[in-house]
C-alpha cells in the first residue's frame, strides 16, 4: 500500500451485513493516518504511522522484536 | 496461500490479555493460558522469553502472517534508515488487510484478510488484488 492508493470495497462487499455493522460499531476508532468515508466505503492511507499512532489494544514492544531477531 | 492453523483467539489467552480489545475475547472468561498446563503457576520469563513473547504478540495481531513473511518485514525494516522497530510497525500497517481493518470495514484482522483475498477490495478503482500483504 502506498499513500496514493485509493481503496474501495466492491459493490457486493458494500452490502455485506458484516461490513455495515463494523462501520457502525463503536468498538474501535479509525486512526488519523487513515481517511475513511463509510458512506462511499472508500479509504486512503494518509501516511506511514509510527508506533505511537497505531491504536493497538495492548502494548507492543518492537524494540524487543528487534533484539529477538538480531541475536 | 497459508491456512490458519490455530484457534483465532488462543493468542489472547497465551498473552493473558485481549490483544485486539474485543469484548468476545476468551480471556474474559478464562484468564489463564491455553492447554493442559495453562492453569499452572506462570514461570518467570527469561530475556529470550520476553523477546519471543513480544514477537509472537505482534505477529499474532495481524492475524495470519507467517514467520517467514514477518521476518522479511524485519529485514526490510533494518535495511531502511531510522529506527528498525518504528520502520517495522510502518511496514506492517501498510499492508492492505491492515488498512482495511483500520478503516473499520471489518470487525477483525481475520475478516479483513478474507475480504481482501476474496477480491472484495479494489485499489485505485481498477483491479482488486487478492494479496492481503499488498
Amino acid at each position: 500500500m502506498s499513500e496514493k492508493d485509493a481503496i474501495e470495497l466492491s459493490s457486493k462487499a458494500k452490502e455485506m451485513a458484516l461490513v455495515l455493522e463494523a462501520a457502525k460499531s463503536a468498538e474501535r476508532d479509525t486512526p488519523d493516518y487513515v481517511s475513511v468515508d463509510h458512506d462511499k466505503m472508500t479509504a486512503k492511507l494518509l501516511r506511514t504511522p509510527k508506533l505511537a499512532d497505531v491504536p493497538y489494544a495492548s502494548q507492543m514492544q518492537p524494540h524487543l522484536i528487534v533484539e529477538f531477531y538480531s541475536r | 496461500m497459508s491456512k490458519r492453523e490455530n484457534a483465532k483467539y488462543k493468542i489472547d489467552r497465551r498473552m493473558g490479555e485481549s490483544i485486539w480489545g474485543r469484548p468476545k475475547s476468551p480471556v474474559n472468561k478464562r484468564s489463564y493460558g491455553p492447554g493442559q498446563h495453562g492453569q499452572r503457576r506462570a514461570k518467570k520469563l527469561s530475556d529470550y522469553g520476553t523477546q519471543l513473547q513480544a514477537k509472537q504478540k505482534l505477529k499474532g495481531y495481524y492475524g495470519n502472517i507467517t514467520e517467514r513473511q514477518f521476518r522479511k518485514y524485519y529485514t526490510e525494516a533494518s535495511r531502511r534508515p531510522g529506527d528498525t522497530g518504528e520502520n517495522m510497525i510502518g511496514l506492517l500497517e501498510r499492508r492492505l488487510d491492515a488498512v482495511v481493518y483500520r478503516a473499520k470495514f471489518v470487525p477483525t484482522p481475520f475478516a479483513a484478510r478474507q475480504l481482501v483475498s476474496h477480491g472484495h477490495v479494489k485499489v485505485n478503482a481498477a483491479a482488486s488484488p487478492s494479496r492481503p500483504s499488498r
